[in-house]
């Protein structure tokens, strides 16, 4: 199980431990001022399981407001070093913050600060020394003040207030703006005890308040609204309090909402114990940084560089981001016209597809298959030329031989480059014709009859007459005859 | 008395000094989505842009070749038809002559066929799958008495062949020997047909 926070609190009277829990505080050890060994051997006893958080109750803090020159970097970290270490004699429990808004009068470029801390450090010195002894670490040191300030002034952004709030140590009354104690005191004279007997602590509170109002450098407004956290009934002269002519229409009581587990004893003595315990409970929600840390503005600064950086560096990428987002879009518009367009043709050659008588991917497949049947009978469906009409041809180009000249007829049909016939006639030699058969006269003769006949062929039409075989035996003429010889002829 | 109510102040204080830099990197978070959408959006946009493109090419593709056989389809109507007219669709039973061609034949005094002789059937080619064109070669040898009768045999070849037969080759020749009776067979010839039948799975029909 998880143990609660261990939280301490360093006064004027001494330190104590105390334990948060759910339905209240618990006081662990209380050691009086100057017991440093006494706590140093209670932290080896019960060393704590975490990082501590401690607020301090001192009277000894101060608070000065001044207009420096804005600087940056290294030259406003010294600066502010300087300033804290001239004010101040530990840096360590001081802090210097940026104010919003400057003064009228302040010059330009300028920056209005804060600075803010212990002026004298006796009273806690000794304490942090016996903590560190003991092996103790404290995450937070934060004054009281700042407490009240940033918990104790109302809703944030409610704007200047004076608060109130009562402890074993004293009355604290803090001025308090945007969540920045501007000022504060502590009433020693008054802690919760004697605050429940002695209304005289009202005084007090309008004595501040007169004091803020002369106070022309924290430009707090006249009627400034004060916050009292305690029950007006356990306080002296709380319950008339609003009939006072000073303060009364200003008054705002704030119910302390915490116990303490281990208060006893009379009403004042659990008043201080229930204002004690409402101390503890704004420290434990008091945000990180709130409290002291060496060198107050320039971590802030740094904080505010950090900050500064990421937001940068955010911004970058958002923009970078947005730069490729805005690229992506007018590619993705662009991209949609073209398909819209592209679109927009896919259906008009859709309607063209449809219109033709070819549309269909089983139509185009049979005239496929129809064109490639065709091509395979490309030859077969060419004219022929008939037998009758080639004997025709012959009877006039060889009218001019003697009846049964022919011996011999062939023909094939030839579908190359020009469709038609390559034909052999075969003629006989006359078989008493001695004179052609033994003299060369005679075959000159023979010869002139052969070319007679070749220019007969031609003159017919034939194409490239020539002779095959010549000799006593035989006689053949081959010859080609185009298909367009007999164009006119039925087959 | 009112009692004050800090919701979380511890939170509030923690996020209050850095609400520059969270808003702004909630901006640059609602950036980066924007961006990653856009991104998406455009790598959509871009697929279906390729899909579309494809799409029109595919069909610019299959309207060219559409136009093309629409182009080609009146020419090949009346071609197929000639090629229907001729005979030549039908089953190829190149094994036997029709029994009506050879009963023509053998009553035909004029010319004798004394040899026929069919090759086994080769394709001439077609589309896979689709009219199958084969031919076979008819071998004729033939008796004749007159040269004039070999024309009008083979047009009864032509008219009753159940097929397209084309002329490839012939030759006629005077016999030597000659029975002096003028009836007798003078010439001989040898011819070559091609026997064509196209195996319609288209068939005839034709638009």
């Amino acid at each position: 199980m998880k143990r609660p926070p261990v939280l301490l609190k360093v006064d004027e009277i001494g330190l104590e431990l105390f334990e948060l829990h759910p339905h209240g505080v618990r006081t662990l050890a209380s050691f009086a001022r100057g017991e440093t060994a006494a706590l140093t051997g209670w932290l080896h006893e019960h060393p704590p399981a975490a990082a501590l958080r401690a607020v301090v109750e001192l009277g000894a803090e101060a608070f000065e407001l001044e207009e420096l020159p804005r600087v940056r970097g290294a030259d406003r970290r010294a600066l502010l070093a300087r300033r804290l270490a001239a004010s101040f004699p530990d840096p360590g429990f001081a802090s210097a913050k940026v104010l919003a808004g400057s003064a009228p009068s302040a010059p330009a470029h300028s920056e209005h600060l804060l600075f803010c801390g212990l002026s004298e450090t006796s009273a806690i010195e000794p304490w942090m020394e016996a903590l560190r002894a003991a092996g103790a670490r404290v995450s937070e040191t934060v004054p009281a003040s700042s407490l009240a300030a940033h918990l104790g002034a109302g809703a944030p952004g409610s704007g200047a207030a004076l608060v109130v709030h009562f402890s074993r140590a004293g009355m604290r009354l803090t001025a308090a703006r945007g969540g920045q104690a501007l000022f504060s005191r502590l009433a020693a004279g008054f802690p919760a005890a004697v605050a429940a007997a002695d209304a005289r602590w009202i005084d007090e509170v309008a004595l501040t308040l007169d004091y803020l109002a002369g106070v022309a450098t924290l430009a707090l407004p006249a009627t400034l609204p004060v916050f009292i956290h305690a029950d007006a009934d356990r306080l002296a002269g709380g319950d008339a309090l609003h009939a006072d002519a000073r303060v009364g229409d200003r008054i705002e009581f704030v119910a302390l909402p915490t116990a303490h587990a281990s208060a006893q004893g009379d009403p004042p003595a659990r008043f201080t114990a229930a204002a004690d315990a409402a101390l503890l409970h704004w420290l434990a929600a008091a945000p990180p940084g709130l409290g002291w840390t060496a060198g107050g503005a320039d971590r802030a600064g740094r904080r505010r560089r950090t900050t500064f950086a990421f937001s940068a560096a955010a911004l970058a990428l958002a923009l970078a981001a947005s730069a490729s987002a805005a690229l992506d879009w007018t590619q993705a518009r662009a991209h949609e016209r073209e398909r819209r367009q592209l679109h927009t043709q896919h259906e008009q050659l859709r309607r063209q597809l449809a219109a033709l008588a070819t549309a269909s991917a089983d139509e185009r497949k049979r005239v496929r298959q129809m064109l490639a049947t065709l091509a395979a009978l490309a030859d077969a469906q060419l004219p022929e030329i008939s037998t009758a009409a080639l004997f025709r041809w012959l009877a006039d180009a060889l009218a001019a031989l003697p009846p049964n000249s022919l011996h011999s007829l062939e023909w094939q049909w030839q579908a190359a480059s020009e469709p038609g016939l390559a034909v052999e006639i075969g003629l006989a030699t006359p078989a008493d014709d001695a004179l052609a058969a033994r003299s060369a006269p005679v075959h000159g003769v023979g010869r002139l009859r052969r070319d007679a006949l070749i220019e007969q062929l031609r003159a017919h039409g034939a194409v490239a007459p020539r002779t095959v075989e010549a000799s006593a035996a035989a006689l053949r003429i081959g010859f080609e005859l185009p298909l367009a010889l007999f164009a006119g002829d039925p087959r | 008395m009112k009692r004050l109510l800090l919701p979380s102040p511890r939170l509030a204080g923690t996020i209050r000094p850095r609400r520059w830099a969270l808003a702004a990197a909630a901006f640059a978070a609602s950036a980066g989505a924007g961006a990653l959408w856009a991104t998406a959006q455009a790598e959509t946009s871009a697929r279906q842009l390729a899909q579309t493109r494809s799409a029109l090419a595919a069909l610019r593709a299959e309207l060219a070749e559409a136009e093309a056989l629409a182009a080609a389809l009146p020419d090949a109507l009346a071609r197929w038809r000639r090629l229907e007219q001729a005979g030549a669709f039908g089953p190829h039973s190149s094994s036997r002559w029709p029994a009506a061609l050879r009963q023509t034949l053998q009553r035909d005094i004029r010319a004798q066929v004394t040899s026929a002789h069919f090759s086994p059937p080769r394709s001439l080619g077609g589309e896979d799958e689709h009219p199958v064109v084969l031919a076979s070669t008819l071998a004729l040898e033939l008796k004749l008495v007159h040269e004039g009768h070999l024309p009008a045999l083979l047009a009864t070849i032509d008219t009753n062949a159940g097929a397209l037969v084309r002329k490839r080759r012939c030759r006629i020749e005077r016999l030597r020997e000659r029975h002096p009776d003028a009836r007798s067979a003078a010439l001989s010839a040898h011819c070559e047909l091609d026997w064509i039948t196209v195996d319609a799975g288209l068939g005839g029909s034709t638009r």
